[in-house]
């Protein structure tokens, strides 16, 4: 019996032995290797991804909502241009979407969890492990649903019968820089970006430097004003419709005039009148002021792919530069730029950074808000009050007189510049047509500008984006009247 | 005999322990398992709120009320001429 219970003792010791150096093995020696590995399997702790922060406009109404890790834009293409889209990976690759992305995406959190043999989560007591920036942050944007619908309705519109290449509009507060309404002609709809060209998504309000031609002589006429070289009433001499730049450049005004008073330059556009006063300016001054107006500098607008425009020191200047500048030739500026520079004559003479930003936060909360900031002041406000008295004369029997509208006092300018033409042979008949003023003239409650690109058949700005500004400040004002 | 209580007081003890030891065990389990799916709920209703938010707005997006104010109601805005603005007389 005993060499049996011997042999029996002996493999039973055998086992154990086997058995505690694995266990050996796999405790101590594979240790940290087995703990990641087992981990990994109970899936310790769960990744759940942060909602992107909604985008509201000024009035609460929801411009891009997150529903299941999916942006959704529920106006469709509204303020496409501004609110830009998501890609496929959550990140924003356009404009507001792209400037705040940080600031709209979530960190996500962790949540203390293992899984069972089944694969069920079973959270720890200790839950969520959510920071304060887990969640996407909400941002309100100074925009408002009406206005923007009201002007894209009008461009979409008059782009469309003037079978023009497309077009641009903006509404600005005066007084606290707010864009109310930015719209470009051909929009998108951000829920479907793939669809287009991406040229379609391009903001053109803030990212095209366009020749604006006579709507930029008030900028050196208010100069004039402001340095009191010259005064409304005083009678400019027209040259009889020509006068000789240089050997090869002769300026002509499209309707001749022998005189006509400074408010008259302004009223019927006069390229001449503009020129002659400009020149009293000289080249340094007229290039300081058109910096002051903000031109040849970003206006710092919160949104991605701004351009500068072009404006060269006058060291660069040619002989006949100055004249050109004065009736808005050799420059580039981007629509924002000439809104904010006409919103400095409807406040009384503060240039505003343009915001498109009301807060950092859900409509409605104390924090997050972004405060008017006021760059310099750039104009008295009585060079300001000489300026709105001409810029309405525009409207009632000048180059406007198609923005007039019923019941209220409209001041503003038109302008047109003709194209450059890169492509050789082209016939260079390229128009962009223009209109900018405020309304009501006293106590303005919008800047609006508009920009008709390459209109067919007519071509002024007085004929194809003035009646644009008057629709859209008509339908405004009566909104306005509504919710004030 | 005082052998065999000695006993049963050492089991009592040891089985007392064991569900001491064990059952917030279990309870945890139990609440983890709860929590998973109460968290699972809060996520499912914050979808759905978020879609319903989505939803509200695409029904109240003025270009879609104004379509149907046009083409099925046939509704048309006011010309001019049609509206007729009252001015306040300040005194």
């Amino acid at each position: 019996m005993k060499p049996r219970i011997y042999a029996i003792m002996l493999f039973a010791l055998g086992g154990s032995l086997l058995l505690a150096m694995r266990l050996y093995a796999l405790q101590v020696e594979e240790r940290s290797a087995r703990s990641t590995q087992a981990s990994r399997q109970y899936g310790k702790g769960s990744f759940l991804q942060g909602q992107r922060g909604t985008l509201y406009d000024r009035r609460g109404k929801e411009l891009a909502v997150s529903v299941q890790g999916k942006r959704v834009y529920p106006r469709g293409s509204l303020a496409s241009h501004v609110l830009g889209f998501v890609g496929r990976d959550g990140q924003g690759l356009e404009g507001i979407e792209y400037y705040y992305d940080r600031h709209l995406q979530g960190k996500g959190s962790r949540i203390a969890a293992i899984r069972d043999a089944r694969g069920e989560w079973i959270y720890s007591p200790r839950g969520a492990q959510e920071g304060d920036e887990a969640q996407g942050k909400a941002i309100t944007l100074t925009l408002d649903e009406v206005v923007q619908h009201i002007v894209e309705e009008e461009l979409a519109a008059q782009v469309v019968r003037l079978e023009a290449k497309g077009g641009m509009a903006l509404v600005l507060d005066p007084f606290s820089g707010e864009i109310l309404a930015m719209a470009v002609y051909p929009s998108f709809d951000p829920n479907a970006y793939r669809h287009v060209k991406p040229r379609t998504w391009r903001n053109r309000a803030i990212a095209d430097s366009v020749e604006p031609g006579s709507t930029f002589k008030i900028i050196p006429l208010a100069a004039a004003l402001e340095e009191g070289l010259s005064s409304l009433q005083e009678q400019i001499d027209g040259e009889g419709g020509a006068l000789v730049l240089s050997r090869s450049i002769t300026l002509r005004d499209v309707h001749p005039h022998r005189g006509l008073s400074l408010e008259g330059v302004i009223a019927h556009s006069s390229n001449i009148g503009t020129v002659k006063v400009s020149r009293r300016l000289g080249q340094e001054k007229l290039y300081r002021y058109t910096r002051l107006f903000g031109f040849g500098n970003r206006t710092g607008i919160e949104l991605p792919g701004e351009a500068g425009g072009l404006l060269r020191p006058p060291e660069k200047w040619s002989k006949v530069s100055l004249e050109f500048l004065a009736i808005g030739q050799e420059i580039g500026v981007t629509p924002l730029q000439l809104a904010a520079a006409y919103a400095v004559i409807a406040n009384g003479g503060l240039l505003l950074k343009p915001r498109i930003v009301k807060a950092l936060a859900p409509p409605g909360s104390p924090e997050g808000n972004i405060a008017p900031h006021p760059v310099r002041r750039v104009l008295s406000p009585a060079t300001c009050a000489q300026l709105t008295r001409a810029l309405k004369r525009v409207v009632v029997e000048g180059t406007g007189t198609r923005a007039a509208l019923e019941g209220y006092e409209a001041a503003g300018k038109t302008g047109t510049a003709q194209k450059m033409s890169l492509r050789p042979g082209s016939s260079g008949e390229r128009y962009v047509a223009s209109f900018v003023g405020f309304v009501p003239a006293e106590r303005p409650q919008a800047v609006i500008l508009v920009m008709i690109d390459e209109p067919r058949g007519a071509h002024q700005g007085g004929a194809v984006a003035a009646p644009v500004f008057r629709e859209v400040a008509r339908r405004a004002l009566r909104y306005w009247q509504r919710v004030h | 005999m005082r052998s065999t209580w000695f006993l049963l007081g050492g089991l009592l003890c040891w089985t007392l322990s064991l569900f001491l030891y064990l059952q917030p065990r279990l309870w945890r389990l139990e609440w983890g398992y709860r929590l998973a799916e109460l968290h699972q709920q809060v996520i499912e209703r914050e979808e759905e709120n978020r879609g319903l938010i989505a939803q509200r707005a695409r029904l109240r997006a003025i270009r879609r009320i104004e379509r149907i104010a046009r083409e099925e109601l046939g509704m048309a805005l006011p010309q001019e001429g049609q509206v007729i603005l009252i001015r306040k007389k300040h005194p």
